[in-house]
């Protein structure tokens, strides 16, 4: 459960909802907002500090860390996590794997092709 | 004794029955007209219909806050409350005790009055008369009592058969007492030993089962 | 030293045919626990000791600083206890109840009274007698937290509710503590409700606390482990093994105390480990039980 929080704060971030040096809602109001017990919460923190993505400082409450380099870093986890789900459902629909590079070029394409 | 919350619990139990409460009042209000009414036939009713509202209304009204209580559930409710045992039963005593007690010492009065007042009604009545009224007073705490610490309706019955029984047994035996069957019929108010004994021992009865009740009610290990 | 919201140190309490035997809790303020157990397991006894309606035979119990049951009454000024077999008092109306806790507790807090009466979806006006068993629970429970009271004791709070009165409820829980000095108690037979919003969590079962420890640890702590065991390699007997099922070359093993050492134990004593799988609080807990039965089966 609070790996499933730890994705949605990063989400959040990732997006610009908060950005970087945002103060974000303290332990106990993110609980109550999200229903979840306060202890789950407090762990996810705790990971997400570990991994550099947020600063707590004692009494002061939580806030997104400073650094440029923090959404990259985010939609870089993110593109390994999607592109390790695209060789697992090719492999399980019989794709090589140039047919699955094939596949990404066109979805890229389309996507270039949308944005303008 | 958090007298605040004493009284909350009275004030709540008198809300809950306060069309009961009224209606014997008002039957109560009507044997008082009745007993004053002057001929025979009209006091003898005025007389049945005020004993038993005086009995009635015990019964009722404990049935009612006491029994009541634990039949619907709500004793958890009223025990969450900031209160200990000693406080529900006092709550509890006064609230049936306060109601009982207008009726009953507003009769009692009214009846002397009646006796003394009336030509037709000897006044060597009244000794009788407060003897009697006082037992039921007696009996009205018994059920009381049986209702708070047994809080079973099966006891309570129970009490207020041997109640309606000692009632009645008690009638006949005060009245076939020789120095108070004598004085009854009289014109003089003879407080005699055999009514001040009896009037002493009922008193010290209704201290006793008081006594009582708030003993074992501080002494249950599971008051739910 | 912590503070305690709630502290039992070696409870009993002996019926006929039922006895509570050495319970011991701890209860930091601040936090929620859930109380887990079967029905007849002995949660609401404990919970009634703890609000000095049922009296201990043996052991301390501390609520809020204050002794059960010699100093009930003080102690239930800052306590809201709501169990399923409380009622209310059919005759009188949502309002009337509201008034009178009212003219009791100095805490009452009408705004939020009103505002809770509107997520439960409550009117007021309405008689008990007239309520849905769903709507008579959301009623209690409106009454004590509205008052905000240091500490909540909820015997069954969601028991029978549909699942919009249960997350209705569970958001109400978890309103009270986000002030940290408040604290919530709550028992329930629903796993996913404690699992969701609980710090800690008890389990119970025949009179006796099986276990205690907050969420994350339990969560953390219990794995199903399959493997596959060759024929003639002997598993090694690890601490914290609570049972083992399996036929044939497949084997699970549900362990109470993981850690990646006890898979390399398997590993290096000639059994494959095709899969270590998380528990959910329900598979916990029955798995703690039954083990605990047969052990004392056995």
């Amino acid at each position: 459960m609070y790996l499933q929080i730890m994705e949605q704060i990063k989400q959040r971030i990732a997006v610009g909802d908060w950005p970087a040096g945002e103060e974000i809602p303290s332990i106990r109001q993110l609980a109550v907002a999200l229903r979840v017990s306060v202890i789950t919460v407090k762990r996810a923190y705790l990971e997400l500090e570990r991994e550099g993505v947020i600063v707590t400082q004692h009494g002061k409450g939580s806030r997104v860390a400073d650094g440029a380099s923090l959404s990259p870093r985010l939609w870089e986890e993110e593109l390994a996590q999607h592109l390790g789900q695209a060789a697992r459902l090719g492999a399980l629909l019989g794709l090589t794997p140039d047919e699955l590079e094939t596949r990404l070029r066109e979805a890229a394409n389309r996507f270039m092709e949308d944005q303008s | 004794m958090n007298t605040y919350m004493v009284k909350r619990l009275i004030l709540k139990d008198w809300y809950f029955n306060r069309w009961t409460i009224v209606s014997y009042i008002a039957a109560g209000a009507v044997a008082l007209v009745l007993l004053g009414m002057g001929n025979e036939g009209a006091f003898f009713a005025g007389t049945i219909l005020l004993v038993t509202v005086l009995i009635a209304l015990g019964i009722h009204l404990t049935m009612a806050t006491v029994v009541e209580e634990r039949k619907e559930m709500t004793l958890p409710f009223v025990m969450s409350l900031p209160i200990s045992a000693r406080e529900y039963t006092t709550a509890k005593i006064l609230a049936n005790l306060l109601i009982f007690l207008v009726p009953w010492g507003t009769l009692l009065i009214a009846s002397f009055a009646l006796i003394a007042g009336s030509a037709a009604l000897p006044d060597g009545l009244i000794p009788f008369t407060a003897v009697v009224l006082t037992e039921i007073f007696v009996s009205t705490c018994l059920i009381l009592a049986v209702a708070l610490v047994s809080e079973s309706q099966g006891w309570t019955i129970g009490a207020i058969v041997l109640g309606n029984l000692g009632f009645n047994g008690f009638l006949y035996f005060v009245s076939h007492i020789p120095s108070m069957g004598s004085t009854m019929k009289g014109p003089d108010i003879i407080w005699n030993q055999a009514a001040v004994t009896l009037l002493l021992a009922e008193l010290a009865a209704v201290l006793l089962l008081l006594g009582l009740t708030f003993w074992l009610q501080s002494r249950k290990t599971d008051f739910i | 030293m912590k503070d305690l919201a709630v502290h039992f140190e070696g409870v009993g309490k002996k019926y006929r045919h039922f006895t509570l035997d050495d319970i011991h809790l701890e209860l930091p303020t601040g936090s929620i626990m859930g109380f887990i157990g079967a029905n007849g397991a002995g949660k609401s006894t404990t919970l009634r000791i703890l609000m000095g309606l049922v009296h201990q035979d043996r052991g301390t119990v501390n609520v809020l600083g204050s002794d059960m049951p010699a100093q009930q009454a003080a102690a239930k000024r800052d306590i809201g206890f709501v169990s399923e077999d409380m009622r209310l008092y059919k005759s009188a109306t949502l309002a009337w109840h509201m008034g009178f806790i009212r003219s009791i507790y100095p805490s009452w807090d009408e705004a939020y009274a009103a505002s809770l009466a509107k997520r439960f979806d409550l009117k007021p006006q309405q008689k008990i007698k007239g309520l849905s068993h769903g709507q008579r629970v959301k009623a209690a429970l409106l009454l004590v937290l509205a008052r905000r009271p240091r500490l909540l004791v909820l015997d069954e709070p969601t028991t029978g509710l549909d699942p919009v009165a249960r997350q209705e409820i569970l958001g109400g829980l978890m309103e009270v503590i986000a002030d940290e000095r408040r604290t919530v108690l709550f028992s329930s037979q629903n796993t996913l409700d404690i699992e969701q919003i609980s710090d800690l969590i008890t389990f119970i079962d025949r009179g006796r606390i099986v276990d205690s420890d907050d969420k994350e640890t339990f969560l953390e702590r219990w794995r199903r482990v399959r493997l596959e065991v060759p024929p003639g390699v002997v598993l090694p007997a690890l601490p914290g093994i609570v049972g083992t099922a399996g036929s044939g070359r497949l084997t699970v093993v549900t362990t109470s105390s993981y850690d990646p050492a006890t898979a390399a134990a398997y590993q290096s004593a000639g059994a494959t480990v095709r899969a270590v799988d998380t528990m959910t609080l329900e598979e916990i807990f029955v798995a703690n039980v039954q083990s605990r039965r047969e052990g004392q089966a056995a």
